[in-house]
């Protein structure tokens, strides 16, 4: 036999991507139990699978897949599925069995499984089982062919595979390379040698673009996650006996494939928490004039440098006047906090780890359950979350995330003898604060902004106790920041301008420090903070 | 046309285009021909692609998938053979059905590897159709 071990790797990633494209052909048949170009793909990830175990010596995953193409070819051949969801209940059985196969492999363990109950489910929906024959003759190859491009099948140029860490690695010395380029950029600045700018400006372009390169290199469809979630949905609504149309687009979209990984269980939570506790059973939806069959909507869309996920639901929504008594009765807020309380306040709550996990609030609003978690899984991705919901019309949540997490554009200011970066994306804008602005409430100091608003000021050289610079009361430009919609005044002494920023983590003493997100390496070499707005307050 | 291609190759490695749409069987074969001292010249994962690159390389074999997407390993068979009746292609499939390979060897397959395939088996088939 060959040694196939040292593939073993390369074998599981193709054929987990081979299962996830048969449960998304499935669920497809399931509603359109004559798309025959669904057929036809699920057939030939079958065939390939099976292919592949013979090939890495995996009998039971070449039985089973062998079994599976059976049937399938006969669906082929008849251009339509019978018996529909009965039919794809036990071929999704069969995937499922076809999963923990390759899990195993992967595992490396040797498991002895017993696949009969599927292999007798099969027969039962293919009785004449001595009578099939397979056969690989074109089904009519022309028509076959324009009906999968209808299908939106893409075709993509020769690929190979290559391992995140080795990207990673790739991009950390692009990453020290764009930060010797800013250090040549400031000694050329000094030196005025029109040669040195020249080469500079080009070695500056370069640069930019071999990371922004090496950045699409990590890009991944949203596709890659959402593609799961069909079969969640389904299983799930099959399970709470409700009726579930789930509808997802803009599978297209890319997003860093660490962040997919990351956001992948946060999704999954909200979709399970829509069709759990959003969507109401039928009967219940009847009474309230509703369809019969709720629906549930994952999309993603690009907005500028972020990927926006929204779970949308028309369920029951959430009562807000229910979680601000229940919040009062939890002692999570006061009476007189509640009253003072807007409807986008009362959503924050559900955020609060204290709210989220009784069990009461979930039956009431539905919502809830381990949705600090979610909350802390985005926003430890840079992103932030947004709920709007209203009672009796359904749910919907915003996730929001950087492209990114690597490059950030940022302001650079000057505290005293040290330098700070703070993240464009939650700078509002810069103003002159005076004396007549500023007022004392309770020890803590305000401005007014806008004329209307009022606003917490900050000064970063008491946060930081910065030295140097006696003079407490100095006045400095204030940067007005946003963080989860609040806004609040981070005072400075200096500005020093806009710059692409190279964000590496912090590490030991520093790393759990929620004022910082992290840290990068500045032209001349020195180091500064990058500061995470949300963690000053 | 080329006449006699192949022949006189005994000094060379024979070049071999490999065509399978999976990334994993064109690696172990690619790795088990390579042991076995031929030479993977290019690699296909469909039929359209597998014709291109056979005109465009004039490999001295090619080893074929047959269920592949969007052409298959039969029609592009065909295909190849029609632009260049010398053309040696040799099939690799898990397919079981007799009936298939005697449609296989009907277009002009030079001959068909089962899968799972061991080296021995696949070089003895290379070297076999080589020698014709």
């Amino acid at each position: 036999m060959v040694d196939v071990s040292k593939y073993k790797e390369l074998f599981i990633n193709e054929s987990r991507e081979h299962l996830q494209s048969i449960s998304r052909n499935l669920l497809t048949l399931e509603k359109e139990s004559e798309n025959t170009a669904a057929i036809n793909e699920t057939f030939r990830s079958v065939h390939t699978l099976k292919g592949m175990a013979a090939t890495m010596g995996c009998p039971d995953m070449e039985e089973l897949s062998h079994e599976m193409e059976n049937v399938l070819d006969v669906l082929r051949k008849a251009g339509k599925i019978e018996k529909g969801t009965e039919t794809v209940d036990v071929l999704l059985g069969c995937l499922d069995g076809l999963e923990t196969l390759v899990e195993d492999v992967a595992s490396g363990k040797t498991v002895e499984r017993d696949l009969t109950a599927l292999y007798k489910k099969l027969d039962y929906i293919l009785p004449t089982k001595e009578g099939v024959e397979v056969s690989v003759a074109p089904v009519r190859a022309e028509e076959k062919r324009e009906k999968e491009e209808e299908a939106g099948r893409e075709r993509v140029g020769p690929t190979i595979r290559i391992s995140i860490e080795k990207i990673q690695a790739l991009q950390n010395l692009v990453e020290e390379l764009s930060i010797a380029k800013m250090r040549l950029l400031q000694i050329a600045s000094k030196h005025a040698i029109p040669e040195l700018n020249e080469v500079t400006a080009t070695t500056h372009r370069l640069t930019s673009e071999l990371l922004d390169r090496v950045m699409e290199m990590r890009m991944f469809p949203v596709a890659y996650i959402f593609d799961r979630f069909s079969r969640t949905v389904r299983d799930l609504s099959m399970k709470t006996g409700k009726e579930v149309d789930f509808e997802v687009s803009g599978r297209e979209i890319e997003l860093d494939r660490l962040v997919l990984d990351e956001i992948n269980d946060a999704v999954m939570h909200l979709l399970r928490n829509a069709v759990d506790h959003g969507i109401e059973k039928p009967g219940d939806r009847e009474k309230a004039g509703k369809k019969d069959t709720g629906k549930v909507m994952l999309s993603a869309i690009r907005e500028g440098n972020h990927v926006v996920i929204s779970v949308e639901d028309d369920g029951r929504g959430v009562d807000i006047e229910e979680i601000k008594k229940i919040s009062v009765e939890r002692k999570i807020i006061t009476r007189e906090e509640a009253s003072r309380m807007s409807a986008e306040d009362v959503y924050e709550l559900l955020g609060a780890p204290g709210l989220s996990t009784t069990k009461k609030i979930t039956d009431v609003s539905g919502r809830g359950v381990g949705f600090d978690v979610v909350k802390s899984k985005i926003k430890s991705l840079g992103g932030s979350v947004r709920i709007s919901t209203e009672k009796g019309r359904g749910t919907n949540v915003e996730l929001r995330l950087p492209l990114t997490t690597a490059i950030i554009q940022s302001l650079l200011v000057g505290v005293g003898e040290e330098i700070y970066a703070i993240p464009l994306d939650s700078v509002r804008e810069i103003v002159a604060v005076g004396e007549e602005d500023l007022k004392t409430v309770e020890g803590k100091e305000i401005f007014s902004y806008r004329e209307e608003q009022v606003l917490p000021l900050l000064r970063l050289k008491n946060i930081f106790d910065v030295p140097g610079n006696k003079d407490k009361d100095r006045f400095g430009p204030v940067v007005v920041v946003e963080r989860d919609e609040k806004l609040f005044g981070v005072m400075v002494d200096a500005l020093i301008g806009q710059q692409e920023t190279v964000v590496k983590p912090l590490e030991g003493m520093l790393k759990g420090r929620k004022e910082f997100a992290g840290a990068t390496i500045l032209g001349d070499g020195s180091v500064a903070f990058i500061l995470d707005v949300g963690g000053l307050i | 046309m080329e006449k006699g291609k192949g022949k006189g190759k005994e000094m060379e490695k024979v070049k071999i285009l490999l065509v399978d749409d999976s990334t994993y069987i064109r690696t172990v074969l690619g790795s088990i021909i390579t042991e076995a001292g031929f030479e993977v010249v290019s690699e296909a994962a469909d039929g359209e692609e597998a014709i291109r690159k056979y005109m465009s390389i004039k490999p001295d074999l090619v080893l074929m998938d047959v269920v592949m997407e969007p052409m298959d390993g039969m029609e592009a068979t065909k295909a190849i053979l029609d632009k260049d009746p010398e053309a040696k292609i040799v099939m690799v499939t898990v397919l079981e059905d007799k009936d298939i390979f005697a449609d296989l060897m009907k277009i002009g397959a030079k001959g068909y590897i089962l899968k799972p395939f061991s080296k021995d088996e696949i070089a003895e088939k290379i070297r076999e159709v080589m020698r014709e």
